[in-house]
């Protein structure tokens, strides 16, 4: 019998099939790694730093080392076909009853590795490390941009999820001057529960994932990771940290490690159960924001930043985009069992 | 250049492009692969559907044979089920 589950921070119900749960094996092995493709010379390696715009905003680099030259460890350049646009006045009109702003922010490309590696599992952890340091730097530096409300850090790996047709690991910042609706809900419902319990909603998730243990995939060094109750897509995976904290960029960095470490087991895992699938990963943490009466009161107690990662195995169509219902053939508890036992 | 524009009744944000904009011939098209077989669909093909729950049919035709305008039939695969009560569990 399918059920109805509610998230229960934005209040969003998902179907998820209980019988006939699709097998990781049940779904059409689409490898990211047999996607077949004539690659250009990929402008993302080292040696060829001069294929990227300039400037280099910001790199981990070996002492010595100029900007847009070899000897780094992660790199980070300006879009190539941005988005948005850095320069100007944020602008708020109206057109009729309608609203818009013009298109101010940021749109940055993080290179995690000086090598030809595609798949963020397959990376050194120490890689892995050096690119939240530098996702951290960057949201940090944004921040401080009075222009800009949110950067949302994201990855599109593998052409069902988005990427382009560089095949090299990296992962994209879009700063913007508004917030983005998806947080927003998260940032509401957060709110209200806290008003009405007095307790961080996601604590209360961990906390209840834990003590379960059915949807948990792998725990730890203080991070955990677990398929969600009301996961829209199979094997959707969350990462959150177990002390609770809003802001992703106030990560202490002797948790960077411990982090990536988790990241790389959860992405290694997904990788063998699903065979080297697409995935998108994306960070939800607290907006920038600058103390405000009557705004963002509780924000530091009520949120909780956390990474989400969707490997793309199904599509999303008409009854989806109509109802913003997801419809889920893996009950996440299989999800979690067959990523949990797999080494 | 891009724009933000909210949509008045979700309150959603979008990034609209103004300069760099894409036409018709700039996205993609999927080629569509004809394959062989029979249609389900189609008139004729009636046994091969679950029973029609409703049709829109000339006078004299039965139920789950040819001669329909419209037909209405239960998915194979339904994503939900018509039986049982609402429980919130």
């Amino acid at each position: 019998m399918p059920e109805f589950r509610k998230d229960p921070i934005i209040g969003r119900w998902v179907i998820v099939a209980t019988e006939r749960a699709r097998r990781p094996s049940d779904f059409v092995p689409h490898s990211v790694s047999e996607e077949k493709m004539a690659e250009p010379p990929c402008p993302f390696c080292e040696g060829r730093e001069d294929q990227t715009p300039p400037p280099e905003i910001f790199a981990i680099r070996n002492p010595g080392t100029k900007p847009c030259s070899p000897g780094w460890k992660v790199r980070v350049v300006p879009s190539v076909s941005p988005v948005l646009k850095v320069e100007g006045k944020v602008e708020r009109h109206g057109k009729g009853m309608y609203d818009v702003v013009n298109g101010i922010g940021a749109h940055e490309i993080i290179i995690e590795t000086p090598q030809h590696i595609y798949n963020m599992a397959d990376l050194p952890e120490q890689q892995i490390t050096d690119s939240i340091t530098a996702y951290i730097e960057r949201m940090t530096d944004l921040g401080r941009d009075p222009r800009l409300k949110y950067a949302l850090l994201f990855k599109n790996y593998g052409l069902a999820a988005g990427s382009g047709k560089i095949r090299h690991a990296h992962s994209q910042l879009i700063a913007m001057p508004v917030n983005p609706i998806r947080l927003k809900d998260e940032l509401v419902g957060s709110r209200q529960y806290f008003e009405y319990k007095e307790r961080c909603i996601f604590c209360d998730v961990i906390k209840q994932e834990m003590d379960t243990g059915k949807r948990i995939v792998a725990d730890v060094d203080g991070f955990v990771a677990f398929t969600p109750f009301a996961s829209r897509f199979p094997f959707e995976t969350w990462i959150l940290p177990k002390k609770h904290s809003a802001d992703f960029a106030h990560l202490p960095v002797d948790k960077r490690a411990d982090l990536a470490r988790t990241l790389k087991l959860v992405l290694t895992k997904l990788k063998k159960a699903l065979v080297d699938p697409a995935y998108n990963i994306i960070l939800h943490t607290a907006p920038f924001r600058v103390p405000k009466a009557g705004y963002w009161r509780t924000i530091d107690d009520d949120f909780h930043w956390h990474l989400e990662i969707m490997p793309r195995l199904t599509r999303v169509a008409g009854f989806e985009w109509g109802s913003g219902f997801y419809i889920n053939p893996t009950p996440p508890e299989d999800a979690a069992k067959y990523l949990s036992e797999i080494e | 250049m891009a724009e933000l524009r909210r949509d008045p009744i979700t309150g959603r944000w979008v990034i609209i492009e103004v300069d760099k904009v894409k036409n018709p011939s700039d996205y993609e098209v999927e080629t569509h692969v004809k394959r062989g077989g029979v249609c389900p669909f189609c008139p004729g093909n009636e046994s091969m559907t679950p029973p029609e729950i409703f049709a829109v049919r000339e006078g004299g035709s039965k139920p789950n044979t040819p001669g329909w305008q419209v037909r209405v039939i239960p998915n194979k695969f339904p994503a939900l089920r018509v039986e049982g009560n609402i429980d919130r569990i």
